[in-house]
């Protein structure tokens, strides 16, 4: 790209390169950015202007998707490290924790109502937030195949999560 | 030189001629700016809503009313409803009509008095009906127009839309989302802290919800959902086949199913303000038609619109609480019923306050005189996204997805795949949109096939696949294989779309251009082009002048400004469009210089005139 964009998602934002980031900043820098450079902005142009800005305008919109997730920017920093991670066919090989999550599966789909579910979602909550901790620290000390394991597990977290959120909407409609 | 002194931009030129158009599925309408109001146009007898209804005869054509009246003596002539059938294939589609063959592409041709017509030319003749309207009003040829569509049209839908205003004439700025429009003519930005809203769309036949968050001027969606075929027509046809039934009718022609549609269509919209109602379904027959019954047969309709709420809802990562804004769009949400309901399930009172039927063409008509140049000062941009999910199919007829639903456009990704055979030199690449796993339950939008791969073993080749999907939503896909650096040649090629030969095509057979000469056409077409890049170049140096690198580079492009200015008082088209295409090169580095001060100008935050000291 000829365009002086930094590819840096990161530097694009004006953020630390961080798992926690400046909501604020994020979202105030991805409006300024898009202020400038959406095609919008160059309806009345050339066609030259608008193709660069149309590619300006989604490597922003990339950027913002990938540091507005907390999983995503994750897996992103992992990236700026050079480990990578490919959500089809890599999974966690510690067998305790494979265990503990089929244990868990079978208790969604035992739920029996809100109580329950709010009961298992705090669980999860707290599960996951132990394993964030433990990617932050891997992190920190620069053990990259350990945080990139730490990530690999939060994975199964969020699927579970995304799937108490579905029986919570089931719940509520009933 | 003359040429480049010229005002700044966006002061002292003449306004730009601009409007909005809501093409919907039972009526449309255009907007314009007045004054810096935004404002609907009336025909002669001073309807604003024009029917989307198109009659042939032998040789003629109309529009709108009379359409409408001539639908009763020749409904086998007569469309209503076509936007149902724009993107779509023949099994898409109702027994309305007599088919004749389907095009190469298989899009469908309706059988007319006229001779054979496609969806999009009939869209096309409604949208030229709007045009004139707003060319008489603003006294000359658009110079823009922005053109709404569903937020959950899929893309053969909102290509066929472009594909339509393209035969029309119009100069399309941008295709947006009806409720991203009414959004905006709301003009809820304008107040702080509106935080999110939710636009509840219910037209003729389409259903759209989408939650927006609104700060200082940006519009950006958050996440849309809905349903191109759950409309107040389906109410109607509930009503139809109850009229039916009481009338004791068994096989209805079409005559009487267009009738009583009409009878049951004025019914419901009567039910709006009163507590029950007359259906006169002619030979005497009067049926009584209550409030409570029209409730009682749309709740499952309404459940359906709720569904859609919850998904997007929850897309969006908030609770129906949440929202602090709710917006009706479209004339069946008058309804007494929908607005309890909706109001319910929001726990809050619903905005009615502009015209729903009119508010989307407001809203597109405030965009288009922003994208056209004529209100540089205003803080607008929509940021929206794509509706439905964007892939590929791999092996199992299962399907990849490359861009996920309700991801912010423009947009890009790319995805490699291999080969899994050995010595695979092609390899088919057959692009869908949806949200299910598997290809026969999602909509096939492009096959295209990669050529010319050097023979590898199984697994060995790269092949990188990159969708763009530009900001009206429309999506391009290129593969190449990366191992070898062979760039295969490929070309897309739209399911449910028109060939480009086609619309050319249909250009030169239109009714309105019989008389004139294709070659003239063609002039006209890049002498317009030609003025508009001046256009765009003279604003562009007028903004940005000094950042030309030396004389050399400012002489390049003047040479260039001058022999396209020539070429363009000549007659030869072919000679106007490698002018244009010698300027343009001319001012490659000047136009990458000019996005790259933009870019600056983002990352730091500051306005052009505290740059000018540094540079």
């Amino acid at each position: 790209m000829p365009l002086e964009l930094p590819q840096n998602y990161f530097e694009l934002f004006q953020l630390a390169c961080a798992l926690e980031v400046d909501e604020q900043q994020l979202t105030e820098q991805y409006r300024a950015l898009q202020r400038e450079l959406h095609p919008d902005r160059f309806a009345a142009a050339g066609p030259q202007e608008r193709r660069l800005a149309a590619q300006a305008a989604a490597h922003v919109n990339q950027a913002y998707r990938t540091l507005s997730d907390r999983h995503e920017r994750a897996a992103y920093l992992l990236h700026l490290q050079e480990v990578e991670m490919d959500d089809e066919k890599d999974t966690s090989t510690d067998t305790e924790f494979l265990m503990q999550q089929m244990e868990l599966r079978e208790g969604l789909e035992a739920l029996d109502g809100m109580p329950a579910v709010e009961a298992l979602g705090a669980r999860l909550e707290q599960e996951a937030e132990a394993l964030w901790e433990d990617f932050g620290a891997c992190y920190a000390g620069e053990r990259w195949p350990d945080a990139r394991e730490a990530l690999l597990k939060l994975r199964f977290y969020r699927r579970l999560q995304q799937q108490l959120q579905a029986r919570k909407e089931q719940f509520a409609t009933e | 030189m003359t040429l480049l002194q010229i005002s700044e931009p966006g002061q002292g030129g003449p306004r730009r001629r601009a409007c909005g158009i809501d093409l919907g599925t039972t009526h449309s309408l255009v907007a314009v700016m007045r004054d810096g109001q935004a404002v609907t146009l009336p025909n002669a007898e001073g309807r604003h809503r024009l029917p989307s209804v198109v009659h042939y005869g032998a040789g003629s054509e109309t529009v709108g009313w009379s359409a409408v009246q001539a639908a009763a003596d020749d409904p086998d002539n007569t469309f209503f409803s076509i936007k149902r059938s724009m993107g779509r294939g023949t099994a898409d589609l109702d027994d309305a009509h007599d088919l004749v063959e389907d095009s190469a592409a298989g899009v469908p041709r309706f059988q007319t008095a006229a001779g054979p017509k496609t969806a999009v030319e009939i869209s096309a003749d409604i949208l030229s009906a709007l045009r004139a309207r707003a060319e008489e009003e603003l006294g000359g040829e658009l110079d823009g127009a922005v053109i709404t569509v569903p937020a959950y049209f899929d893309e053969a839908q909102r290509q066929a839309t472009k594909d339509a205003a393209r035969l029309a004439g119009l100069p399309v700025l941008r295709l947006i989302n009806e409720p991203t429009a009414a959004s905006i003519a709301y003009g809820l930005d304008q107040q702080d802290d509106r935080g999110l809203i939710a636009v509840f769309d219910l037209g003729g036949g389409t259903f759209d919800i989408s939650i927006l968050r609104l700060s200082r001027g940006v519009f950006e969606v958050l996440a849309t959902g809905g349903d191109t075929e759950l409309g107040g027509d389906d109410l109607d046809r509930i009503l139809l086949a109850w009229a039916q039934k009481e009338c004791g009718v068994e096989e209805a022609d079409r005559a009487w199913t267009r009738r009583i549609l009409q009878a049951v269509r004025e019914a419901r919209e009567a039910l709006s303000e009163q507590e029950s109602v007359q259906v006169d379904c002619g030979d005497g027959r009067i049926l009584t038609l209550t409030r409570g019954e029209l409730e009682q047969w749309s709740a499952p309709l309404l459940e359906r619109m709720l569904q859609c709420c919850r998904r997007a809802l929850s897309d969006a990562g908030v609770e129906a609480g949440e929202v602090q804004e709710v917006v009706m769009v479209g004339g069946v949400t008058r309804m007494p019923y929908l607005r309890r309901e909706v109001s319910k399930f929001f726990s809050r009172e619903v905005h009615t306050g502009i015209d729903p039927d009119r508010v989307v063409a407001l809203g597109a008509a405030v965009q288009a005189d922003v994208l056209v140049g004529n209100a540089q000062d205003q803080d607008l941009l929509l940021l929206d996204v794509i509706p439905l999910s964007l892939g590929i199919e791999i092996m199992g007829e299962m399907v990849e997805r490359i861009i996920d639903r309700n991801t912010t456009i423009p947009a890009h990704h790319a995805q490699e795949f291999t080969t899994f055979k050995d010595g695979q030199t092609a390899l088919a690449v057959h692009v869908v949109q949806g949200e299910r796993e598997l290809v026969s339950d999602c909509r096939s939008l492009a096959r295209f096939e990669l050529r010319g791969i050097p023979p590898m073993t199984a697994g060995a080749a790269r092949i990188r696949v990159e969708f763009q999907v530009d900001a009206d939503g429309l999506l391009t896909v290129e593969a190449m294989e990366t191992v070898s650096g062979v760039r295969a040649g490929v070309s897309v090629k739209p399911s449910y779309g028109l060939e480009e030969l086609e619309i050319e095509q249909m250009l030169r057979e239109s009714v309105e251009h019989a008389e004139e000469d294709v070659a003239s056409r063609a002039l006209n077409e890049q002498q317009v082009e030609a003025d508009r890049v001046m256009q765009a170049l003279r604003d562009a140096l007028a903004a940005d002048g000094d950042i030309l690198s030396d004389d050399a580079e400012r002489a390049g492009i003047e040479a260039a400004a001058q022999a396209l200015i020539q070429l363009r008082d000549g007659t030869d088209a072919d000679a106007i469009r490698a002018g244009i295409k010698a300027l343009e090169e001319a001012c490659e580095p000047f136009v990458e210089r000019r996005m790259n001060r933009s870019i600056r100008q983002a990352m730091q935050g500051h306005r052009v005139e505290e740059f000018q000291e540094q540079d």
